[in-house]
């Protein structure tokens, strides 16, 4: 790497490199070696940290030798994606951004571990989600909602717009 | 046709009316009593005259009535009204008497082809007089059906919706209406074993999250009882179908389409009884994992949430205005759950050498100079969605034959003039001659922007010269 360069500017490199979800140590010299150096150098990790936090970026997660640096946008960051951003069109009305939301937090419920997960050993990682595994665990609350309310099937009158979602 | 299955029906229906009447059954002189609710009530005193008959002493009216008033108290305190035993009294008694004296009813039927009245004569509640003056309350054989058998019903309990279904028009001949049933039926039976399943896999993932004290057993214990039940209508459905099979000519249509219903009904049986063999074994999974997971190491912490029980089932079983505020955000400081989910976006900034690439491209956006854009002007978003159009064909061939050059806004005039005033096949001529000038490697003709504007049914923008290729060979043509 070119020596005239101070850290602020690799700092800079490596937080480009996160703002690319292609971008890949593995398969980028350069990437990688940052990597190397935001866990090598303890004062290179506060200046990429530092850095990360005035642009609104949170680290997420541990950082490892190989692996991508993850960032996650701040509420308030200019790197922020809202609900209205999602779809770029005039008719995303507020029951297709439901929809999607909903899509969304399964997904999560879907790669979040749980306490269990953590502490099972016998299972190294995990094969990634598929549309039918996120499509199947959305079936199985509807059909659990519906079973559960069979024997008290209709919302209290009154109850706005109840079970609607 | 009518037949007489519709008329009993009709009268079983009829039956529940004095029910039904108790539902609008307010006191207008009386305003006090108008937040009780009289169905909610008669079904209690159905209940309880039930629950006493044969035993004389508990089941005369004055007794049923103060078994009611317990209830009426409780619609007191919801209406904020304050309880009055003699307005109790007089409730009650009014209900009581509604389904003793019930007015004949008279309703429609066909008797051979001709449509006549017929009237039901009948009661739902009975007083008989025992030993010592003294008289009980028996519901009668229809309310004791109606109450018993009727209401009992698990109205939506679409596997045996779906079985009955298909056994109705099994009877009926509607052999093609039943093959669509059986399906139905054989698909609700997948879901149910995929359910099944699902708290197993759970079970065998961590015990702790399912409730096995309670709601587990209790799940498992309806299903088993469901699924003896299917397992017995299904075998009363392929025997149905087979006597049916026996009449019919052996290689007809419709024995090979009921054969078929037998195979599928076999099938459907088939999962139930692997199901049965599940639900039996449920227990012993259960107790096995228990066993397991009990010497697992536990994580020390229980702050790690879980998202699926949490957050997204109670998402589902939120109003959708509450719902969509956790999605969105609201109006103060919340930003809503998306952000963090959707990750993040790299915002684009102007740059120099981007900005004079696209200003060198040739215009092709339509002008914007007449109005605003509105829905109706964004139809060139649809370009990329030509073969969505049933009739293209027809259309390309217009665009292709023709002796010399034409313009776009010639040829929508010649369809208007000759009565083709098709929204649609407009709306595909305009795209596929934008498509053309967008692409014209795909097809054997072109097109090219002319500085004119041209408004036509509704289509309006630049007007467009539409040429066959090969005039390009011999003529000359502007480029």
């Amino acid at each position: 790497m070119n020596e005239e360069k101070d850290d602020s500017y690799y700092a800079g490199r490596l937080i480009q490199y996160a703002l690319q979800p292609a971008a890949v140590p593995e398969r980028n010299e350069e990437y990688s070696r940052l990597i190397e150096m935001y866990l090598d150098r303890a004062e290179f990790g506060a200046t990429v940290r530092n850095i990360a936090d005035g642009l609104g970026l949170l680290i997420v997660g541990e950082v490892r030798r190989n692996w991508s640096l993850i960032v996650a946008a701040k509420p308030d960051s200019v790197f922020s994606m809202r609900a209205q951003d999602y779809r770029a069109s005039h008719g995303y009305k507020a029951e297709r951004r439901l929809l999607d939301g909903l899509i969304h937090v399964a997904i999560a419920a879907a790669v979040f571990p749980r306490d269990a997960d953590l502490f099972d050993y016998s299972r190294k990682g995990r094969n990634p989600v598929t549309v039918d595994e996120i499509e199947e665990m959305l079936r199985q609350i509807t059909n659990q909602l519906e079973e559960e309310n069979k024997n008290n099937p209709d919302p209290p009158a009154g109850a706005e717009d109840l079970h609607e979602a | 046709m009518w037949h007489s299955q519709l008329t009993r029906r009709l009268r079983v229906l009829l039956y529940s009316k004095p029910l039904l009447e108790l539902i609008s059954l307010n006191d207008k002189e009386n305003l006090k009593t108008n937040h009780y609710d009289a169905v909610t009530l008669a079904i209690y005193i159905l209940d309880r005259i039930v629950e006493s008959m044969g035993l004389d002493d508990d089941s005369n009216s004055s007794a049923i009535i103060n078994s009611v008033k317990p209830l009426m108290s409780q619609m007191d305190a919801r209406a904020q009204i304050e309880p009055n035993n003699d307005r109790h009294q007089q409730f009650a008694k009014k209900i009581l008497h509604r389904l003793q004296k019930i007015d004949p009813i008279e309703y429609g039927d066909f008797d051979n082809g001709q449509a006549i009245k017929r009237q039901l004569d009948f009661t739902l509640i009975d007083e008989r007089y025992v030993s010592d003056e003294r008289s009980v309350l028996e519901l009668s054989p229809e309310a004791a059906n109606l109450f018993l058998n009727v209401f009992d019903f698990d109205i939506e309990d679409a596997q045996a919706a779906h079985e009955a279904v298909t056994l109705s028009q099994l009877e009926r001949g509607n052999i093609e209406k039943a093959t669509a049933s059986a399906r139905d039926a054989k698909f609700r039976s997948i879901q149910f074993q995929n359910k099944i399943e699902q708290i197993l896999r759970e079970t065998k993932r961590d015990v702790s999250q399912l409730d096995w004290r309670d709601n587990v057993p209790k799940i498992l214990d309806q299903a088993l009882a469901h699924i003896r039940g299917r397992i017995i209508s299904e075998d009363y459905i392929i025997k149905s179908a087979r006597d049916r099979i026996a009449l019919l000519e052996p290689d007809g249509k419709e024995a090979l389409q009921t054969r078929a219903i037998v195979e599928l009904i076999e099938n459907c049986k088939k999962r139930h009884n692997q199901l049965l063999g599940i639900l039996i074994s449920a227990r012993r999974v259960f107790l096995n994992e228990q066993a397991r997971q009990s010497f697992t190491m536990r994580s020390s912490s229980t702050d790690l949430p879980n998202l699926r029980k949490d957050i997204l089932e109670r998402l589902f079983s939120a109003s959708k205005r509450s719902a969509l505020t956790v999605i969105d955000g609201d109006e103060r400081d919340f930003e809503g759950a998306m952000p963090s989910l959707l990750g993040i976006r790299v915002p684009e900034v102007f740059s120099v050498k981007q900005n004079i690439s696209w200003l060198l491209k040739p215009p092709r956006d339509l002008a914007q100079r007449m109005s605003l854009p509105n829905e109706k002007q964004t139809w060139s978003n649809n370009i990329i969605e030509l073969p969505r159009y049933p009739f293209r064909s027809e259309q390309d061939e217009l665009l292709q034959k023709h002796d010399k050059p034409l313009k776009l806004s010639s040829m929508l005039k010649n369809l208007v003039d000759s009565d083709e005033k098709n929204a649609k096949i407009f709306e595909y001529i305009a795209l596929a001659v934008i498509r053309a000038f967008e692409d014209e490697s795909a097809i054997d003709w072109r097109s090219e922007r002319l500085a004119e504007d041209f408004e036509c049914e509704e289509i309006w923008g630049n007007d467009f010269e539409i040429y066959d290729k090969k005039m390009l060979e011999t003529e000359d043509l502007p480029e």
